[in-house]
C-alpha cells in the first residue's frame, strides 16, 4: 500500500515537474490569439495536433 | 477677371521647374476648377465606380479607394509596389502631372481616403499632390460643372522610387516606443484610444504602447468636411506638440484615420521627420507575440467577454 | 486519499488554465475529465472487452463500444457537414504502417493490459505497471513520428472520408451497416461451442458509460474542431524532451517540421488539444481511484520488462496506425474515416495473437 502511494506521488510528481518545465521554456501564451471557446461556428479552420496527422 | 488672374498664376505656379513641389496640398473646388482642364493636372476620383460614373468633375479618371487598400483582414496593407506602379502609370501620373485627388466629402472619416491615397502616391515618389477640400459635395455646393465623360489617358512609364521616409514599419514602431524623442500618434476617436470599443480588423481594444491620442477629427472645421488651413494646422500642431521630436509615427486601425493626421501634421503644419504606420493595429494586434500596448483589457474582463459572447 | 483535497486542486487547475491558457483549454480539460471519472469509474475497457469476448465469450465490452461508435457517429458526422471549415475529422492515409501499426497495437495492448485510453485511465487509477508504460509510450508515440515518413514511403493511399464522399445521412447509414455486421459476428462468436447457457452481451452500466463517453467526444469535437485523440500529445511530450535534450532536431524532421507539428513544439503543451484531454484522463481516473482504488497485482521483473516493451510498442504501433483506440477507432470510425475501420480489422487479429501472449506471460 506504501509502494503504491509512493509510486502514485513519484508519477504526478513526474508528470508536474515536466509541465512546469514545459510552461517555462515555451513561448507565453499569446491571449489576443486566443481562440474563440467553440470551434464549431467560430469560421476558424482547425490548426492543433492530431492523431491522423501525416 | 479676377478669377482668371488666380487661375492663371497657379498654372505658372504649378508648371514652372522652380515651383517643382510647391503646389499646394489642398485646393478648394474654386481653386481646382480652373486647373481642371490644364493637361498637366490629373484630377483622380477615388469614388466607387458608380458614383464616379453617374457624374464626375470633367477631365476626371477614376481609381477607386480599394484599389490602394490591402486584403479584407489588413486593409492597411499596401498592395505590391508593381501592382500600384501599373495603377499609377494608367492613370498617366508622373513626375509633371500634378496628381489632384477627389473623394466624397461627405466628412471628416472621408477625407482620411483622400489623405491615404495621396500618402501613397507620396510614398511612391509622387511630389505635386493636391487633395480636393471637401470633395465632391463642396464642388457639388459650389455648383461647378460635372459631366461623364471618360477621358482618354495616356499611360505613363513612371517607375517608382520609394520615399520610405514617410512609411513606418512594424519593426520601427517597435524600436520607437522606448525613444523619448519619438511620438507614436493614434488618430483615431478617443473610444478606440482608451480601449472602450474596437474595429473588427483588431484582436483587442487598446492602442500602442506610450502612444498619444489626436483623434483625426481635431483637424476639421467644426461642423463642416473641410479641412483646416495650414496656419490653422500649425497652431493645433504646436497647442499639442510643444515640443519638437525626431520622429512622429501616426497610426489608427488601418492606416485610413492616420492618413489625415499624418497629412495635417505633415503637409499642412510642416513638421518635419512625419511618418505613417499602414498596417496600423490590424497587424499590430494580430502578431504572433504579443506587442506592447497600453489600454487593453484586463484578462478577467476579456475572459467575460468571451463568455457574454457565447450568448449573443 | 481524501477527495476534498484532490477536488479543490482540481478545480484550481480548471480556473489556472482559463486565466493562464485559454477559456476552450480549460473546458477541454473538464470534458478529460468526464471521460476519465467515465472510463475509471465503470471501468470501461476496450482492451478487457475485446479479451473478454476472445477467451470467454463475453461479447458484453464489445457492444458497449459498438453502441459508443454510433452514438458518437450519430453526432459527429451530421455536425462535420453542417460545419465544413470549422470541424476536421479523423482522416488517416490507409498505408502499410497502418496495417503493421493497427497490428501490433492490438497484440501489445493485451500484453499491456491497457489501450490508449486504458493505460491513461489506469495510470490515473494508480495501477504501477499502466504509470510505468506512459514514459515508454511517449518515447515509442515520439519515435513513430520521427519515422513516419519513412514508413508512409512504404505505401499509402490518401485518406477516404465518408462524409466528404457520400454525405452525413449515407455515411451513417454506412457506419450503422457495418457496426450491425461486426455486432453480428460478435454475438455469432460469443455463442460459439454453446454452454446452453445464454451468453453475456448486455452490459447497462457499460452501454451507459459508452454513450456518455461518446456524447464527451462529441464535445471534443464542437469545442477543439477536431476529434478526440489520445497519442498525438505523448509524441509532442516526447519531441519537446528530445529537443530539449539536443537529440533531435525538429527542422530536420519531415514530421515535426511542419508549421503546425512546428508551432505546437514551441507553444505550451497546454495549448494542445491531446495533451489537455490526456491530463484530463488522468485526473478524472485519480479522483475516481479517491473512492475506488483498484487492486494491485504484483509482477516479476520479466512480467514488469514485457510490459513495458509492450508500452513502447504501443507508443510506437499507434503513430504508424494513425492513432490508438481512440483516434483510430472511436474517432476515426465515427467522423467516417475508412482507416478506422482497417484498424479495427488489424488490431482485433492482433489481439488474438496478444491474448495469447498475454497467457504465456502468465499475465
Amino acid at each position: 500500500m506504501r509502494t503504491r502511494t509512493a509510486a502514485l506521488a513519484l508519477f504526478w510528481i513526474v508528470l508536474l515537474l515536466f509541465l512546469g518545465w514545459d510552461w517555462l521554456h515555451s513561448t507565453p501564451v499569446n491571449h489576443r490569439q486566443e481562440l474563440p471557446l467553440i470551434a464549431a461556428g467560430s469560421g476558424k479552420a482547425p490548426t492543433g495536433g492530431h492523431c491522423s496527422a501525416f | 477677371m479676377k478669377r482668371l488672374l488666380i487661375a492663371a498664376s497657379l498654372v505658372l505656379a504649378t508648371s514652372s521647374p522652380a515651383a517643382f513641389a510647391s503646389v499646394p496640398p489642398v485646393l478648394t473646388p474654386q481653386e481646382l476648377d480652373p486647373l481642371s482642364s490644364a493637361p498637366s493636372v490629373r484630377i483622380i476620383d477615388i469614388r466607387p465606380a458608380t458614383a464616379y460614373a453617374e457624374n464626375h468633375i470633367p477631365g476626371a479618371v477614376s481609381a477607386p479607394y480599394a484599389a490602394w487598400r490591402g486584403p479584407a483582414d489588413s486593409p492597411g496593407k499596401l498592395p505590391e509596389v508593381t501592382t500600384l506602379a501599373r495603377l499609377v502609370q494608367q492613370l498617366g501620373l508622373d513626375n509633371e502631372t500634378h496628381a489632384v485627388v477627389v473623394s466624397t466629402g461627405e466628412n471628416a472619416t472621408d477625407f482620411g481616403a483622400a489623405a491615404r491615397v495621396y500618402w501613397t502616391l507620396k510614398y511612391l515618389g509622387l511630389e505635386k499632390l493636391s487633395v480636393l477640400n471637401g470633395g465632391m459635395q463642396s464642388w457639388q455646393a459650389a455648383g461647378l460643372p460635372q459631366d461623364q465623360s471618360q477621358p482618354q489617358v495616356a499611360a505613363s512609364n513612371y517607375e517608382p522610387r520609394l520615399n520610405t521616409a514617410i512609411l513606418a514599419t512594424q519593426a520601427d514602431v517597435l524600436s520607437q516606443i522606448d525613444n523619448p524623442q519619438a511620438r507614436l500618434v493614434d488618430a483615431r476617436p478617443t473610444a478606440f484610444f482608451l480601449g472602450e470599443t474596437k474595429a473588427p480588423t483588431a484582436s483587442t481594444p487598446g492602442t500602442i504602447r506610450n502612444a498619444v491620442n489626436i483623434e483625426h477629427s481635431v483637424w476639421f472645421k467644426p461642423g463642416t468636411n473641410e479641412i483646416v488651413s495650414t496656419g490653422e494646422a500649425k497652431a493645433i500642431a504646436a497647442e499639442r506638440f510643444p515640443e519638437l521630436v525626431d520622429d512622429t509615427i501616426a497610426f489608427c486601425n488601418t492606416g485610413h484615420w492616420a492618413a489625415t493626421d499624418w497629412f495635417a501634421l505633415s503637409e499642412l503644419a510642416g513638421i518635419a521627420n512625419v511618418r505613417m504606420y499602414p498596417e496600423s493595429l490590424a497587424e499590430w494586434t494580430n502578431a504572433s507575440h504579443a506587442l506592447p500596448m497600453d489600454n487593453t483589457p484586463g484578462r478577467g474582463s476579456q475572459l467575460l467577454s468571451q463568455l457574454k459572447g457565447l450568448f449573443n | 486519499m481524501s477527495r476534498l483535497p484532490l477536488s479543490l486542486t482540481i478545480a484550481l487547475g480548471i480556473l489556472a488554465l482559463a486565466w493562464f491558457v485559454s477559456l476552450r483549454q480549460s473546458v477541454l480539460f473538464l470534458v478529460g475529465l468526464g471521460m476519465g471519472g467515465i472510463l475509471a469509474g465503470a471501468r470501461f475497457g476496450f482492451t478487457t472487452g475485446w479479451r473478454r469476448l476472445i477467451e470467454q465469450r463475453d461479447a458484453s465490452g464489445v457492444m458497449a463500444q459498438i453502441g459508443l461508435l454510433a452514438v458518437a457517429a450519430a453526432f459527429s458526422m451530421p455536425l462535420l457537414a453542417l460545419f465544413p471549415n470549422d470541424l476536421m475529422a479523423a482522416l488517416g492515409p490507409p498505408s502499410i504502417s497502418l496495417l503493421v501499426g493497427a497490428f501490433v497495437f492490438g497484440a501489445a495492448m493485451q500484453i499491456a493490459d491497457g489501450c490508449g485510453s486504458g493505460t491513461l485511465y489506469k495510470a490515473g487509477l494508480g495501477i504501477p505497471l499502466n504509470m510505468a508504460i506512459l514514459p515508454m509510450f511517449m518515447l515509442g508515440s515520439f519515435l513513430g513520428s520521427a519515422h513516419l515518413d519513412r514508413w508512409l514511403s512504404l505505401g499509402a493511399t490518401p485518406p477516404i472520408g465518408l462524409v466528404n464522399e457520400v454525405g452525413p445521412m449515407n455515411a451513417f447509414g454506412l457506419t450503422l451497416i457495418g457496426l450491425a455486421v461486426v455486432g453480428a459476428l460478435a454475438l455469432a462468436w460469443s455463442r460459439r461451442g454453446g454452454s446452453g447457457e445464454a451468453p453475456r452481451w448486455l452490459d447497462r452500466r457499460l452501454l451507459i458509460a459508452g454513450a456518455g463517453l461518446a456524447l464527451l467526444a462529441v464535445l471534443n469535437l464542437l469545442i477543439a474542431g477536431q476529434p478526440w485523440g489520445v497519442v498525438y500529445g505523448f509524441g509532442l511530450w516526447g519531441a519537446k524532451i528530445a529537443t530539449a535534450a539536443g537529440v533531435f532536431d525538429p527542422g530536420a524532421n519531415a514530421f515535426w517540421s511542419q508549421p503546425g507539428n512546428w508551432s505546437a513544439l514551441t507553444q505550451t503543451v497546454f495549448l494542445d488539444v491531446t495533451t489537455i484531454t490526456n491530463l484530463g484522463i488522468l485526473a478524472g481516473a485519480l479522483w475516481i481511484s479517491a473512492r475506488k482504488a483498484p487492486g494491485s497485482t504484483s509482477l516479476t521483473a520479466k512480467q514488469w520488462a514485457i510490459g513495458l516493451l509492450a508500452g513502447f510498442l504501443l507508443g510506437y504501433s499507434s503513430r504508424l496506425a494513425f492513432g490508438c483506440n481512440v483516434g483510430a477507432m472511436v474517432s476515426g470510425i465515427s467522423t467516417g474515416s475508412l482507416h478506422g475501420w482497417i484498424w479495427v480489422a488489424m488490431a482485433f487479429c492482433g489481439s488474438l495473437i496478444g491474448v495469447r501472449l498475454r497467457r504465456h506471460f502468465s499475465f
